[in-house]
């Protein structure tokens, strides 16, 4: 049971109340008992299946009768009285699961029926588009609206381009709508990993520099890794966003996302020659130093510490990243370098245990060097 | 964090106790007929709340374990309740009460197995019934089925896994089926399946930990995904999937706890998902689990892999 709010104590009850409650359980509890007797008989008669809606409609999660429509509707569904009646018990399906979906959207076993009997053929899948879009208008952040967008748009072949816009439509409505920018992260490399090899870049003969890094773009676009470009423009959002709210989790979680496709086309350029390791290293190096940049402005922007969690956290993280990246390249430091490094991450890691105390074992853990959520992946 | 009254102090135990055993009692509530879907996890929530607050005594085993027995199909699965079809939920729930009964002898092992392996598919993962739903939970259903009868080899346990593993998201989190949103029940039942597959090198640990201590917000309590209200039944399955990351003190054990004990009604009993809120018998199990695996008001420790006491899972698996 979740938000409804405890009765008080001690008052005296409601007559009218009691009678009004009374009268509610003994109907709704006839009901039961009718519909599951009919199911035990395995009737299927239009009576039977009228008093099954009427249960699923006040009470969408009642498995079993789900599965008692399923059995007295599957024969009729595949055509077995004519194309008639077919047609007519698809229609009134789809309305009751539309009804029970609105009373519970976030019924397990209402949402399930309906990919049922959409999985049977009996609804176009551009309706069913239309109708989950709708539906998560009035709630963008129901999984179960969400698992069955997926569904659809992978049946009816939707491009991944649309929906990147539908979700991107979405966050500029409400940067917080967190299951959107999820939705980013499964979308951004699909769209870049459906493109056939044969409308990407040619793979040039000759190595030279440039040409090299062309074709690395190539083969690293087909292994769905989101390119440099689009990371780019991903990072401009994430700035707008979390400028907008620097305290709302959203973004930077995507934002952790993109600083470790980044990563990952550099490590994937490591497979190839040695232009194509430089320009992958300088690219990383100019994404770690504009977002180090931005991490500064808002903090500088920002007096009250305690507002400055996420900038603070990302810092670290990317402090920590630039670092690795040069031990790696055996770049040419000063000591110096090193130490200031190492304070700053002292410094950061303790002020966040401070800003953000319930987490400061995650703190301690990370300045120990014992938890790293973006570094590892160099292993 | 808010000030926690000084009747709710303590975790109120003959309440709650009181509350739980007359939840089974009452029959003649609109809830109880709401609910007779899922009476079968209801009774398995109440009954290990009572072993975890010391009060099994309390409950009739006996008609407990005939009550179970009934609801079972000839396929070997169990419904919700006696009138409703076998699903994996049920039969989990079936399986874990009739262990804290030590009635697992009256069932037939293998005919519940080859139920639960009936409903595993080509890529592992597992449908929740006949009707082919498929979602995480169903895996984790399946594999703590198994392995509580004794029966693990009788599933793809290494398909399982990876099915578990290929839900994973890039937060660290897991969805019910591949590129579905994180979701901290989620998590729970695919860190605990990895745990049970042996295949927690599957997950990214850190990753995984970090996104479940965010869910923690300035009330104390736990959230179950991002920009989301907090809820004590979140409190069991991010704490659960910390405990067994062992990152459990990568969140505020004490402001959790303050948390779940403020949400104790301390006039009916029982503890609702947020202070002031009608309480449950779901979110009492949960607020008191979660209670149990930190280690606090004295309660009998609690498996964070199998959510049952740990006295029953050692004598079962030997752990
Ligand atoms: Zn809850």
């Amino acid at each position: 049971m979740h938000g409804r709010p405890r009765p008080p104590v001690g008052e005296p009850e409601d007559p009218e109340r009691r009678r009004a409650s009374e009268k509610r359980l003994s109907l709704f509890s006839r009901l039961c008992n009718e519909v599951l007797e009919r199911r035990a008989a395995k009737r299927y008669d239009a009576e039977s299946m009228m008093l099954a809606a009427k249960l699923l409609e006040q009470n969408p999660e009642v498995y079993t009768v789900w599965n008692y429509r399923r059995e007295a509707l599957m024969g009729i569904l595949k055509g077995e009285q004519g194309d008639e009646t077919a047609a007519h018990a698809a229609k009134s399906e789809l309305k009751l699961t539309e009804t029970a979906i609105r009373k519970n959207p976030k019924s397990y076993a209402a949402w399930h029926h309906r990919k049922w009997l959409v999985a049977l053929g009996v609804a176009p899948l551009k309706v069913e588009l239309q109708l989950v879009t709708k539906l998560q208008e009035m709630d963008s952040r129901n999984f179960h609206a969400w698992a069955y967008r997926r569904w659809i748009t992978a049946k009816a072949g939707t491009s991944p381009r649309r929906e990147a816009q539908y979700t991107m439509d979405l966050i500029n409505t409400n940067f917080s709508d967190y299951s959107a920018w999820h939705a980013r992260t499964v979308l951004l490399p699909q769209l870049h990993a459906v493109m056939p090899a044969t409308l990407q870049k040619p793979v040039p003969a000759e190595d030279s520099p440039s040409n090299a890094y062309l074709s690395q773009t190539a083969s690293v676009e087909a292994s769905g890794v989101v390119p440099s470009s689009a990371i780019e423009q991903e990072l401009d959002l994430v700035e707008q966003a979390t400028f907008t709210d620097p305290s709302d989790q959203s973004a930077w979680i995507y934002h952790r996302w993109l600083l470790s496709q980044s990563l990952e086309r550099y490590q994937d350029a490591q497979r190839c020659d040695a232009p194509q390791q430089d320009t992958a290293y300088h690219e990383l190096q100019a994404v770690l130093q504009r977002e180090i940049c931005r991490c500064e402005s808002l903090l500088d922007a920002e007096d009250d510490r305690s507002k400055c969690k996420w900038p603070m956290l990302t810092m670290a993280r990317l402090l920590e990243l630039r670092k690795s990246l040069h031990a790696r390249q055996g770049a040419e430091r000063q000591e110096s370098d090193d130490e200031g490094c190492k304070r700053r991450l002292e410094q950061l890691y303790t002020e966040l245990a401070e800003v953000d105390p319930k987490r400061k074992g995650y703190y301690d853990d990370a300045l120990a060097g014992k938890a790293s959520v973006l570094v590892r992946q160099w292993t | 964090m808010t000030r926690v009254p000084e009747s709710r102090r303590e975790l109120l135990i003959d309440k709650h106790a009181d509350y739980i055993y007359n939840y089974g009692q009452t029959k003649d509530s609109f809830e109880f007929y709401a609910t007779e879907h899922f009476r079968m996890s209801g009774v398995y929530w109440g009954l290990t709340a009572m072993h975890l607050l010391g009060k099994q005594h309390m409950m009739d085993t006996a008609a407990i374990t005939d009550w179970v027995l009934s609801c079972q199909h000839a396929n070997g699965g169990f419904g919700g309740s006696e009138r409703h079809d076998p699903h994996l939920l049920y039969t989990l729930s079936a399986v874990q009460i009739l262990a804290l009964c030590g009635a697992l002898n009256r069932i037939n092992k293998e005919q519940v197995t080859q139920y639960v392996r009936s409903l595993q598919q080509p890529d592992g993962s597992f449908a929740g019934d006949d009707w082919g739903e498929i979602d995480t939970r169903f895996s984790y259903c399946a594999l703590s089925c198994c392995k509580l009868l004794g029966q693990a080899q009788a599933i793809d346990v290494k398909a399982a896994a990876s099915y578990v593993a290929s839900c994973q998201n890039i937060d660290g989190g897991f969805g019910c089926t591949p590129g579905n949103e994180s979701h901290a029940g989620q998590v729970f039942t695919c860190v605990a399946a990895l745990a049970i597959a042996d295949s927690l090198h599957l997950l990214d640990k850190d990753l995984t930990s970090w996104w479940l201590c965010e869910r923690q917000t300035e009330s104390g309590g736990l959230n179950g995904r991002p920009e989301k209200l907090q809820d004590v039944c979140y409190s069991w399955w991010c704490l659960s999937a910390l405990s067994i990351l062992g990152r459990l003190s990568w969140i505020d054990q004490e402001a959790l706890a303050c948390f779940i004990l403020n949400c104790q009604d301390e006039n009916r009993g029982g503890i609702s998902d947020r202070p002031e809120d009608m309480v449950d018998v779901f979110h009492t199990f949960f607020g008191i689990a979660g209670l149990s695996l930190m280690g606090r008001c004295n309660l009998e420790a609690i498996d964070p892999v199998y959510a049952l006491p740990e006295t029953t899972t050692r004598q079962l698996l030997g752990k």
